[in-house]
């Protein structure tokens, strides 16, 4: 009993030693919705140690949280509290978690004006971040990843935008954002359809509603930006399908791009196992891309 | 001048980077009576510490031999940063350039999953600080050696914790592999070698197929890592795999990269197979502080 104490007491110590990255939380001003959201930033303790003159640059990663979730998501709600602080040492990066409303799917939507979330990720958080901290600012040293609607975030809007980002990842995304192929309950379905007749309009009939605004739909755009790509998917997760639609259209078209699938379900568990593999990914593009910093 | 200067700044950064230490060794079969060379890389921290390491066994492929690891991968620090940075013992046996790491039942000298289970394993757990567990026994390899690891960790549960494979070649009747008719008939003659004609003893080769161990692995409840690059004349046996394993439901990490059979992408592969494995380690309490 005593052990077990002073073994969980020596682990706090341990665990507050490694964790020598900095958190920042940020407020971050959106014009095109007229608000101001918020972002944490975790700073990598060589970019928090550095000397005055020493202007060295880092690269950054934009981490995406899900659907109901918020820009805390990443920092909260893992197991291990301390995986980002982690990961931003390990690879000396700086990792940005922004926020995303809790059904934006990180649209910028034709009609609900305080939605417009592509513009706020890729232009307005962008030259925020840029502006506060000393980046990379260059396509090489960005890259973006996300979990669930965050996972389609980081896709869609790095297809959209291949001049910002030198590669996307998606940990249990939403390739398809048509319900009909997610394995959930009728009501859950018919309650995020609704979600999205409400940001992008009604749906166009047959198996792809939103043409042009899921990452089913733009397996073409993939092969032709040439970013490269990771995305994985638990097998029990219920967005299942789209993943591997996705990774045959990918195949089909040959679009390099990494796939895996692995035990689970769309849980924190899950992610907390998946994303070391998404940094290291991302972790061998910035070296190739000459921004990685030893 | 200044690109001199740096080049000598990043070959010394490079120097002392690479710190861990390798070295190579005789390991003796003795049911092969021979002797055979492996070469183990030893993390920087093994020499200064008296805790038990864990030990990954990394397996070679066909037509290649126990220092293809070091030798071979672009790379050539790979091996010993890997070692480093997750703490790790890393161990290259040689397997031959065709074993399959198998206790062949045509050939007495080729008696590789006895060697690879019993002597080898013996011979670095006497000579080194080991975790002499299978909780601390990972085990992985590419092409015939990705094959290899999932053979033997299927049929020692006991032994290893942990098994992947990369770009495996799992199926011994090669059924579905995309290579021209002259190599095929080439490889055949060298499994027929090791396991006699395809035609007399269908059952031997059928036994011998990873494929259709997907229920031992199931049993076994090892942790799995298998990886194969699109472009590999091996995709389908490994995808055959992955679809059996999904079927029968067990757990197992499976990925599909860019890339062939090549050096390039067993690069780009390894690390994730080791943080897959330090994962599993993690689990069992089985890293060296």
């Amino acid at each position: 009993m005593y052990n077990k104490i002073l073994i969980s007491a020596l682990g706090c110590l341990l665990a507050m030693q490694v964790r020598a990255a900095r958190v920042d939380t940020l407020d971050v001003p959106s014009a095109s919705m007229t608000r101001t959201l918020r972002a944490a930033v975790v700073l990598p303790e060589r970019y928090v140690k550095a000397k005055k003159r020493d202007t060295t640059p880092f690269p950054v990663l934009y981490l995406l949280h899900g659907g109901t979730g918020s820009f805390r998501d990443w920092l909260t709600k893992l197991a291990d509290k301390t995986l980002l602080h982690r990961l931003a040492d390990q690879y000396n990066l700086i990792i940005v978690t922004p926020d995303g409303d809790p059904t934006s799917y990180y649209f910028d939507s034709p009609l609900v004006k305080t939605s417009q979330f592509e513009t706020f990720i890729a232009k307005e958080l962008i030259d925020r971040i840029d502006n506060t901290y000393r980046t990379i600012r260059d396509r090489k040293g960005r890259v973006i990843a996300g979990l669930s609607m965050g996972g389609h975030g980081a896709m869609f809007i790095s297809s959209r935008h291949p001049d910002l980002y030198s590669a996307a990842g998606s940990m249990s995304g939403v390739m398809n954002i048509n319900t009909a192929t997610w394995k959930v309950p009728a009501d859950f379905a018919k309650s995020r359809s609704e979600n999205f007749a409400k940001l992008l309009g009604p749906p166009k009939e047959g198996d792809t509603p939103y043409p042009g605004y899921t990452m089913v739909t733009l397996a073409d755009q993939l092969k032709k930006n040439g970013l490269p790509l990771i995305f994985d998917i638990g097998v029990d997760d219920f967005l299942i399908v789209g993943n591997r639609d996705l990774h045959r259209q990918l195949m089909e078209n040959k679009t390099p791009h990494d796939y895996t699938e692995r035990p689970g379900a769309h849980t924190w568990e899950y992610w907390e196992n998946a994303l070391p593999y998404q940094v290291l990914f991302f972790s061998k593009v910035l070296k190739a891309n000459q921004v990685a910093i030893p | 001048m200044i690109k001199t200067l740096l080049f000598g700044l990043s070959l010394f950064a490079t120097l002392s980077i690479r710190a861990a230490k390798v070295d190579s060794l005789d390991v003796p079969s003795t049911v092969m009576q021979k002797t055979m060379r492996a070469v183990v890389v030893l993390p920087e921290s093994y020499a200064k510490s008296k805790a038990n390491y864990p030990v990954l066994y990394l397996l070679h492929g066909g037509y290649g031999h126990f220092n293809d690891w070091i030798t071979k991968t672009p790379d050539k620090n790979l091996i010993q940063r890997l070692a480093d940075q997750y703490n790790l013992i890393i161990a290259m046996p040689e397997g031959e350039v065709f074993s399959y790491y198998l206790d062949s039942p045509v050939r007495k000298d080729s008696q590789f999953e006895t060697y690879l289970t019993k002597e080898v394993i013996g011979k670095i757990d006497n000579t080194y600080r080991t975790i002499r567990d299978r909780k601390g026994r990972v085990i992985t390899g590419l092409s015939m050696g990705g094959y290899g690891s999932l053979l033997l960790a299927a049929h020692h549960p006991d032994l290893y914790c942990a098994a992947g494979s990369m770009s495996g070649a799992l199926n011994p009747d090669m059924q579905s592999w995309k290579l021209p008719p002259d190599m095929m008939n080439g490889i055949k003659l060298e499994f027929e070698k090791i396991l006699g004609p395809i035609e007399q003893v269908p059952q031997t080769y059928a036994a011998f197929s990873v494929i259709n161990l997907a229920d031992k692995l199931k049993a076994n409840g090892q942790n799995l890592i298998v990886d194969c690059g699109v472009d590999d004349f091996l995709i389908e046996p490994n995808r055959e795999l992955h679809r059996r394993l999904v079927f029968n439901q067990t757990p197992h990490d499976y990925s599909e990269r860019p890339g062939g059979h090549s050096w390039d992408y067993w690069q780009n592969s390894l690390p994730n197979h080791v943080l897959f494995f330090s994962n599993t380690l993690k689990a069992n309490g089985s890293t060296a502080p």
